[in-house]
């Protein structure tokens, strides 16, 4: 296994429904919202997330499925591909804000 | 049906207490579907200027606002004074603390353009920017006027390397006024500060002293509604109890009656609850999803800018852990 220093780390499990990741180098800036959008999944039991140590900057996310059909992994990436998709809209949301701020403003 | 809705997606804010705080089962968080917020999901710029934006989000997670907050205080990168060499200081102020206050000043510059410094190397022009100050206070006088300021406009800038192709004229690195120059120290006639001083770029999280914003808040949108009709030396008392601008007097058939002009500008204080007569004339109440956000900049990006990069961040963020995963589960 790699070092301490890889974005994301497992602790060992034998299930892989059940699984609790290690975000290295993250803190409630994407734990508490990618914990919302995970737990809104249908097919979560239950997704939370805590920081270990307040001095070592990291969290520990668990995702549970609701079957093993379902794996938990698959879950965080659908999690964090909506958050993208989420922030790539509001992106274009608030481009599109100022752009008509600026045209009411000019008249 | 409205009421239901309103309970549903309020926060009422009671005397003693705050109630309908929980957002319900996850899977009834329309805000949280995607669909859903690519339909609805609005941003309203309400301000504009060169140092602040103010703007409402709606139909949005508060979680999400949260972490755009947190991103702009501690993850957007800036140049900051990070080491500074001090070749003479007879000034009143000791090393340690003129360094301190010339670490805090921002510096005007597209941190864009620089890479993060590893620990151990030289700094070159990709990571550091370098200043040089040196200002002597004329020897002799005893007048007021003969001591002298030392502000961030005494600061000159030395390029490294090729910076001096980097940055088109007017548009050189410089430390931001506010107002006007930052005093760092006051000279006696015969004191002198000579010293260099370079930037690094690194963010908020680091040293408050990276950080692009002055600061950066967000408000949930207030509600007030007048469950009946308050008027004469009660409304007066009732307007007092907001900030100015929230509830305004007209007259009616000869009657002062209190109307709700903009509850934006209300801090959700309270003090309408003091009087016992106006507490249950009042409700009082918060969006769950529809929150007002303030970004003020400290002067080296612009506030659009700002909120764009913390967005930037907030995408790349979700990318490589996304990529991340992928390469790990190649490994296992």
């Amino acid at each position: 296994m790699e070092g301490a220093e890889r974005k994301i780390a497992k602790v060992p499990s034998s299930d892989d429904s059940c699984v609790t990741f290690i975000l290295n180098d993250e803190t409630h800036t994407i734990g508490q919202p990618l914990h919302m959008l995970i737990n809104n999944q249908p097919e979560v039991e239950f997704a939370g997330y805590s920081v270990p140590h307040i001095l070592e900057k990291k969290i520990n996310f668990r995702i549970q499925t609701k079957s093993q059909d379902h794996l938990a992994v698959d879950s965080l990436r659908q999690g964090l591909s909506d958050f993208e998709r989420f922030w790539r809209h509001a992106d274009a949301t608030f481009d599109n804000a100022v752009q008509r701020f600026s045209n009411s403003t000019t008249h | 049906m409205e009421h239901f809705d309103r309970l549903k997606s309020r926060i009422i804010v009671e005397e003693h207490s705050l109630t309908n705080v929980t957002t319900g089962h996850p899977e009834e968080r329309n805000v949280l579907k995607l669909d859903f917020f690519k339909k609805n999901f609005k941003i309203n710029v309400l301000s504009l200027d060169e140092s602040r934006i103010v703007f409402e989000l709606i139909n949005i997670e508060f979680s999400f606002v949260n972490a755009l907050r947190r991103v702009l205080l501690s993850e957007v990168p800036t140049m900051a004074f990070d080491r500074i060499v001090i070749l003479n200081n007879t000034s009143v102020l000791q090393d340690e603390i003129l360094a301190q206050r010339i670490g805090l000043c921002p510096v005007k510059v597209d941190p864009d353009l620089f890479t993060e410094r590893t620990e151990g190397t030289e700094p070159s022009e990709k990571d550091a920017l370098e200043f040089k100050l040196h200002i002597k206070c004329e020897k002799g006088g005893k007048r007021e006027s003969d001591r002298r300021d030392v502000t961030t406009a005494d600061f000159v800038w030395v390029p490294l390397g090729d910076q001096a192709n980097m940055f088109i004229e007017g548009e050189e690195p410089c430390l931001v006024d506010v107002e006007s120059p930052i005093v760092l120290t006051k000279l006696l006639p015969g004191q002198e500060v000579d010293l260099i001083a370079q930037c690094f770029k690194s963010n908020g999280g680091d040293h408050a002293k990276f950080q692009p914003v002055a600061t950066a808040w967000y408000k949930p949108l207030p509600q007030i509604v007048l469950k009946r009709r308050i008027a004469g030396e009660a409304a007066r008392r009732l307007q007092s109890c907001f900030s100015p601008g929230v509830i305004d007097i007209h007259v009616e058939n000869g009657e002062e009656v209190a109307r709700v002009a903009n509850p934006r500008l209300d801090t959700i204080s309270r003090n309408v609850f003091k009087y016992d007569d106006l507490s249950d004339a009042v409700e009082l109440s918060m969006a769950k999803d529809h929150f007002i956000f303030t970004v003020e900049s400290t002067g080296i990006l612009s506030p659009m800018d700002l909120v764009k990069r913390a967005i930037r961040i907030l995408i790349t963020k979700a990318q490589r852990m996304r990529h991340e995963l992928n390469k790990f589960e190649d490994a296992s």
